[in-house]
């Protein structure tokens, strides 16, 4: 990309002086709107990563009536959903700049960044699809939990 | 050749300071918790898929390795969460005063790079 050179370039006395095209990676563009998705994104985790990590205090080891019943009252799934949203675009964003850091190649750099990309957004619209169908999953696991006790009758 | 080179500085060339050693420590912590979403997602899929899948998991989720991942995990959402306070503190301007900080190492301002 770099190295096609037009008369205009190659006339110019010395490239700093005159820098007729952004080189590397290009402009910023959207990179502005990153860095405020960023610290958006931060001050919106700050309360809903501690909601989770306190609620996950009582609920990484219960079974899963106790975790789908929580997960299907209204306040719990919706500052649920808003974390798992606004988590995954934080670490987008702050893999990205790792990755501009450390990836040296221009071609892998953008497969890295569309892996990432791609992974981040697969386990967030996966994870928030997961969080209305808690309801169901709550009534089948109460059926199945009625049905043991009945069994446990007999 | 004996010059020091990148990334074999530390810590016999470049000595950590503690600004310094925070500022990666939050890259680091950056990294491990995104990591360990990939297994917060799977615990939320798992619990809507319930039967095998959500046995599977909390089995490991409950198992020594699972928890001490966990524990990691919480250590570093704490730091990312504290020092992430402190970059937004910076990005709204306070820190870089011209008055005398406690330590000079923890005057990590946006205007010294760290």
């Amino acid at each position: 990309m770099a190295n096609t050179r037009s008369l205009a370039n190659a006339t110019a006395l010395r490239d700093e002086d005159v820098l007729r095209r952004v080189r590397h990676l290009g402009s910023a563009r959207k990179g502005l709107w990153e860095w405020r998705l960023q610290r958006q994104t931060a001050l919106a985790l700050i309360p809903l990563g501690l909601y989770f990590v306190a609620s996950m205090l009582r609920l990484a080891l219960a079974d899963q009536l106790t975790a789908a019943r929580w997960l299907s009252s209204p306040v719990p799934a919706l500052l649920t959903i808003l974390f798992v949203t606004a988590m995954f675009a934080h670490a987008v964003v702050g893999l990205r700049s790792v990755l501009v850091d450390y990836v040296h190649t221009r071609a892998r750099l953008e497969a890295a960044e569309l892996l990432v990309r791609a992974a981040a957004i697969l386990l967030a619209v996966a994870s928030v699809l997961a969080v209305p169908s808690f309801s169901s999953a709550d009534r089948e696991a109460e059926d199945a939990q009625r049905l043991r006790h009945h069994r446990s009758f007999l | 050749m004996e010059r020091p080179v990148s990334p074999f500085m530390f810590p016999v060339w470049y000595r950590f300071q503690i600004n310094s050693a925070l500022s990666i420590l939050h890259r680091l912590a950056g990294i491990a918790l995104a990591v360990g979403s990939i297994l917060l997602a799977w615990w939320l899929i798992a619990v809507a898929a319930g039967g095998e899948v959500f046995a599977a998991t909390h089995a490991f989720i409950a198992s020594p390795i699972g928890i001490l991942l966990l524990f990691f995990w919480s250590v570093a959402f704490f730091y990312h969460l504290c020092n992430g306070i402190r970059h937004l503190a910076w990005d709204a301007g306070w820190g870089s005063s011209s008055e005398r900080p406690i330590s000079p190492a923890m005057s990590c301002s946006p205007r010294r790079s760290c």
